[in-house]
């Protein structure tokens, strides 16, 4: 086949999936209706004790899914490790940039921003059921801090091995707290205080399972870009 | 109050295009990460403050880092050395310094690190496909010129090119890449 029939052709099956995609979503006003933003509004505090009703969302009634999305995160940690092909107790990761010099004005400006990234890190993932942020959000932002910590020491050495394994233990631990629910209100997967119980019994929940998720994401994305660092050494 | 998220949808569209078709390899990564600051900016816009987080700490953060650490890692020249130098006469020894000295400067004016191998074996075009070597060299005796060979793709033959391209004693040839859209 040539170059020129597989462009046409790949335009045209394009083209389809549009049609196809556009004809699907015309029917707006069941796609796009206020049900779910409503039931959210009248009950959402009320269930999950969070002001930010996201958080409820993720850390209550869609906990499920949450669980899933620490784990995609989990599987891929491990495809990165799998693919770098470093068996992980080789050795342990010394920073690349010692070949070409940092300039003294990154290290100045990362050494005044480090810990302040990391206190707004901790800030958002503490604070994730009262303001807009949560254990992913936060758990990035502390990661960034940590790799900028990196750029200021170059001889700074992390041992990946007890960061894989901590956050599997941390995996475990979260998916454990999830389903404690199930041994209090017969339910999986949901705050394991009662639905009567009072909002700062609630948000002790919210915190510890944000706490678990930020400390898990954080673990995870510094495993990912040790790995990276380690590539080719 | 639509003017500026239009706006700033059209700049969106504007760096989009740009990341694809700039040749700098930092500052396409500087484009990324003003790419995810934008999108957080809009997602503020739009009332979604915790996407907005989230994009700016992967998006503008830990991807350009990820990055960076990656071309760091590409930024080494790997010269095939084909020439055998028992065959050759002096002069032709004195131009090949003069070949390696010119190798040198370019190599440190891209700021690259070169590294010379010898005793591959297998043909040209699938050496510069499968093994990553950047350039070949080999030594015609018919025309007494020293040939380069090298990927059409690469940006540093295009530099190689222009700075060898008053020298006599060197010919560059360009293998071109196959079809990658399939």
């Amino acid at each position: 086949m040539s170059p020129l029939i597989r462009r046409i052709s790949l335009v045209l099956l394009l083209g389809f999936i549009l049609f196809v995609f556009i004809t699907s979503i015309s029917d707006f006003s069941t796609i796009y209706n206020d049900d779910g933003k409503l039931f959210y509004y009248a009950n959402g505090f009320q269930d999950t004790g969070s002001y930010n009703y996201v958080t409820g969302i993720y850390l209550d009634y869609r906990l499920f899914d949450s669980l899933f999305e620490a784990a995609i995160l989990l599987i891929a940690v491990a495809g990165v490790m799998l693919i770098s092909e470093h068996s992980i107790d080789e050795k342990n990761a010394t920073f690349m940039l010692d070949k070409q010099k940092t300039p003294e004005l990154f290290i100045t400006f990362s050494r005044l921003l480090y810990p302040i990234m990391l206190l707004f890190g901790i800030y958002v993932i503490v604070n994730g059921h009262l303001s807009p942020g949560g254990g992913f959000q936060g758990g990035a932002i502390v990661a960034t801090a940590i790799l900028i910590l990196y750029y200021i020491d170059i001889t700074k050495t992390v041992n990946v091995h007890v960061v894989l394994t901590i956050e599997k233990i941390l995996f475990i631990v979260l998916v454990l707290t999830a389903s404690l629910s199930y041994l209090t209100r017969g339910v999986l997967f949901t705050n394991f205080f009662r639905l009567d119980a009072s909002l700062d019994q609630k948000a002790i929940f919210l915190t510890l399972m944000n706490i678990l998720i930020g400390a898990k994401v954080s673990l995870g994305l510094v495993a990912i870009f040790t790995a990276f660092l380690k590539e080719g050494r | 109050m639509t003017v500026i998220p239009t706006l700033l949808q059209i700049l969106l569209i504007i760096i989009a295009i740009a990341i694809v078709f700039h040749k700098e390899n930092f500052t396409i990564i500087i484009y990324i990460s003003s790419f995810g600051l934008i999108a957080a900016t809009l997602y503020v816009l739009n009332q979604a403050p915790d996407v907005a987080i989230a994009e700016v700490a992967i998006g503008s953060a830990i991807i350009p880092l990820i990055y960076v650490i990656s071309i760091s890692r590409q930024r080494e020249f790997i010269v095939l050395d084909r020439v055998d130098h028992n065959e050759l006469d002096e002069t032709i020894d004195v131009k090949n310094i003069e070949l390696y000295e010119i190798l040198t400067s370019f190599v440190e004016d891209n700021q690259l690190k070169m590294n010379v191998c010898s005793d591959i074996k297998g043909s040209d075009e699938a050496l510069t496909k499968d093994l990553n070597v950047d350039l070949i060299i080999s030594y015609d005796h018919e025309k007494q010129k020293f040939i380069l060979k090298g990927k059409q793709s690469s940006v540093l033959m295009d530099h190689l090119i222009k700075k060898t391209f008053h020298l006599d004693f060197i010919e560059i040839v360009t293998f071109k890449e196959g079809e990658s859209i399939d």
